[in-house]
C-alpha cells in the first residue's frame, strides 16, 4: 500500500478514515465469531443473545461502510493504489458481514442444539478448535490488511488445509451419529449447520486474504492456485 | 467470461511516429532527456505530468514549433511512417513538416475572419481556391468537429463570436481541414467548462479512427477517458509508458503512482 501522503490531506484523512472503520468492523466481527462458539461450547445462552442483538451493528457497518467508499469514489475519483483499495474494502465488507451472518447463526442454534444429548463433548471440542481457527484466520487476514502485509495474507491461504481437516474431522462425526441415532437427525443437521457456518466463516477470512493482495499488488488471485500465488505475489 | 478483448500485442500495432533518443535544449537548459516513445497510428496518446515535465516542449518537437526560437536545439530522431523520415532532420522542411500535422492550442484562436474562411484558410495556403471544393472539404471538416449543425447557417458570421466550446471546435475543424495525419492537442479543453469539455473528449474518440492523436493534458482523468496509450513525463524524462488502462490502475512506476493518485510534491 502507497505510504506517501496525498498533496490533498483531506484525502488521506478520509482513506485513513475507511481503513480504519474496516478494522473496526473486523474486530467487531471476530468478537462476534467468538461469542457465538463460546455460546455453544460452554452452553452460555446470554452470549448468544449478544451476538445476536449485535448483528444489527455489524450490518450498519456494512452500509455505512459501502457508502464510505461510494462517496470517496464520487468525491476523488481515486487511481491505482488508492482505488484497488477502495474497491477492495467493498468487497472486504461483504465478507465481513457474512462471517457477522454465520456468527449469528452458529448464536441461534446454540440453544437447541445444548439442549440435545446429541452435542458431546467431542464434538464441542472440535467445534472450539474450529472456531478458534476461523477467528485466528479472520485476525491475520485483518491485521494484513491493516498493515499490507503480503506474505501474512499469503499464511493465511496456506492455513486453508488445517481448517478443511478440522472441519472435516466435525462434519464426519456428525454423519456417523445420523447413521447411528436416525430419531435425532433434526438436531444432528443444526450440528452440521454449525459446522459448515464455522467453515464458511474461514472462507470468507480467506477472501480477505485474497482482497489484500488484490489492494497491494494489483492482482487478483480468487481464482489462483496456492503455488501461483505463492510464486507471484511473494516474489514481487 | 471476459467483459473486454485482449490488447493487441504492441508489436502488431502500427507505428505512426517514433521519438527515438530525442533530447530538447532551451539554450544551455535541457528540458527532454533521450525521450525514446511509439505513437501508434489512429490511437490516442496522452502526456501527463506536473508543469514543467516537459510534455508540450514534447509536443511542440513534432511541428517544428521550436524553430521559431534562436537558440534551440534537438538532438535525436523523430521518425514519421509511413515514409520513415525524420521529422527533425535538417533536410525536412519545417513548413512541410506542418502541412502534414496540426495543432489544436489550449485557448481557442480563430482567425478574426469568418467561420468559414477559418476552416478554409488551410487548404487556401495548399493553393485550393475553387468555391466547390472549399465548400465540401469545410462541410467535412466542421461535421467531424461536431459543429455543422450550430454553425451551418451562419459560415459568414464572424468566428470570434463563437462561444468558447464552438471555438475551440472550429479550431479542431480548421486542424482537421487539412486532412491532417497526426493530430497535436496542446491542453485543448482547459480553458472551457465541463460541457464544452465533454463534447471535445467525445470529438477526440470519435477522430481517432481516422487520425492519430497526441494530446497534453494536465488533467488525468482527462488522459484516463480519452487516450489509449499515456506517457508519464517528469523533469523532462519519460518515466513510464503503456496502456492507459494499465498505468492508471496498476502504473509499473512508483513516482507514476504517487503522481496520478495525487501524491506529488
Amino acid at each position: 500500500m502507497n505510504t506517501t501522503e496525498h498533496t490533498l490531506k483531506q484525502y488521506d484523512a478520509d482513506l485513513s478514515a475507511l481503513r480504519s472503520r474496516i478494522v473496526e468492523m473486523g474486530t467487531l466481527v471476530e468478537e462476534q465469531l467468538r461469542l457465538a462458539v463460546e455460546a455453544l461450547t460452554q452452553g452460555r445462552s446470554q452470549l448468544a443473545e449478544t451476538v445476536i442483538a449485535n448483528d444489527a451493528r455489524v450490518n450498519e457497518f456494512e452500509s455505512a461502510i459501502d457508502d464510505d467508499c461510494a462517496h470517496l469514489i464520487a468525491r476523488r475519483q481515486p487511481a491505482a493504489g488508492d482505488l484497488r483499495m477502495v474497491f477492495g474494502i467493498s468487497k472486504m465488507v461483504t465478507d465481513l458481514e457474512r462471517i457477522g451472518d454465520k456468527a449469528r447463526k452458529v448464536a441461534w442454534l446454540a440453544g437447541a442444539i445444548r439442549s440435545s444429548a446429541m452435542a458431546d463433548p467431542a464434538w464441542l471440542e472440535q467445534t472450539q478448535r474450529a472456531g478458534d481457527e476461523a477467528r485466528s484466520l479472520l485476525r491475520q487476514a485483518i491485521g494484513a490488511f491493516a498493515r499490507g502485509e503480503v506474505d501474512v495474507a499469503v499464511d493465511v491461504l496456506r492455513s486453508a488445509h488445517k481448517m478443511a481437516a478440522l472441519t472435516g474431522a466435525s462434519s464426519s462425526h456428525i454423519v456417523r451419529k445420523i447413521s447411528e441415532n436416525p430419531s435425532e437427525v433434526a438436531v444432528l443437521l443444526d450440528m452440521l449447520a454449525v459446522t459448515k457456518a464455522i467453515d464458511r466463516a474461514a472462507d470468507h477470512a480467506f477472501n480477505i486474504a485474497e482482497h489484500l493482495i488484490y489492494i497491494v499488488q494489483g492482482t487478483d488471485v480468487r481464482h489462483a492456485t496456492l503455488d501461483q500465488i505463492e510464486r507471484d505475489a511473494l516474489q514481487r | 467470461m471476459a467483459t473486454k478483448a485482449p490488447k493487441p500485442d504492441l508489436s502488431t500495432l502500427p507505428v505512426k511516429a517514433e521519438a527515438r533518443n530525442l533530447n530538447f535544449y532551451y539554450g544551455q537548459k535541457q528540458a527532454l532527456k533521450a525521450i525514446n516513445l511509439p505513437i501508434y497510428d489512429r490511437r490516442v496518446t496522452a502526456l501527463i505530468g506536473p508543469s514543467g515535465c516537459g510534455k508540450s516542449t514534447f509536443l511542440r518537437c513534432f511541428n517544428r514549433m521550436h524553430d521559431l526560437y534562436p537558440g534551440n536545439r534537438y538532438e535525436g530522431e523523430i521518425r514519421f511512417y509511413p515514409d520513415d523520415i525524420n521529422l527533425l532532420g535538417s533536410e525536412v522542411d519545417p513548413i512541410e513538416v506542418r502541412m502534414r500535422l496540426s495543432m489544436v492550442f489550449q485557448k481557442p484562436n480563430p482567425f478574426p475572419k469568418s467561420i468559414f474562411e477559418n476552416v478554409a484558410y488551410g487548404l487556401r495556403v495548399r493553393g485550393v481556391n475553387q468555391r466547390a471544393k472549399l465548400l465540401e472539404k469545410v462541410e467535412e471538416a466542421l461535421t467531424d468537429a461536431a459543429l455543422w449543425n450550430e454553425v451551418k447557417d451562419r459560415l459568414d458570421d464572424l468566428a470570434v463570436n463563437l462561444s468558447g466550446g464552438q471555438q475551440q471546435r472550429l479550431c479542431i475543424a480548421r486542424a482537421l481541414a487539412a486532412d491532417p495525419e497526426l493530430l497535436l492537442f496542446d491542453e485543448p479543453t482547459s480553458a472551457l467548462d465541463p460541457i464544452a469539455t465533454a463534447s471535445i473528449e467525445e470529438l477526440i474518440h470519435e477522430l481517432k479512427d481516422k487520425v492519430t492523436i497526441l494530446i497534453v493534458t494536465h488533467n488525468m482523468q482527462q488522459a484516463a477517458r480519452v487516450s489509449d496509450f499515456t506517457a508519464y513525463m517528469y523533469l523532462g524524462d519519460l518515466i513510464e509508458f503503456g496502456w492507459t488502462d494499465d498505468l492508471f490502475f496498476r502504473p509499473k512506476n512508483k513516482q507514476t503512482e504517487d503522481y496520478i493518485t495525487g501524491r506529488f510534491g
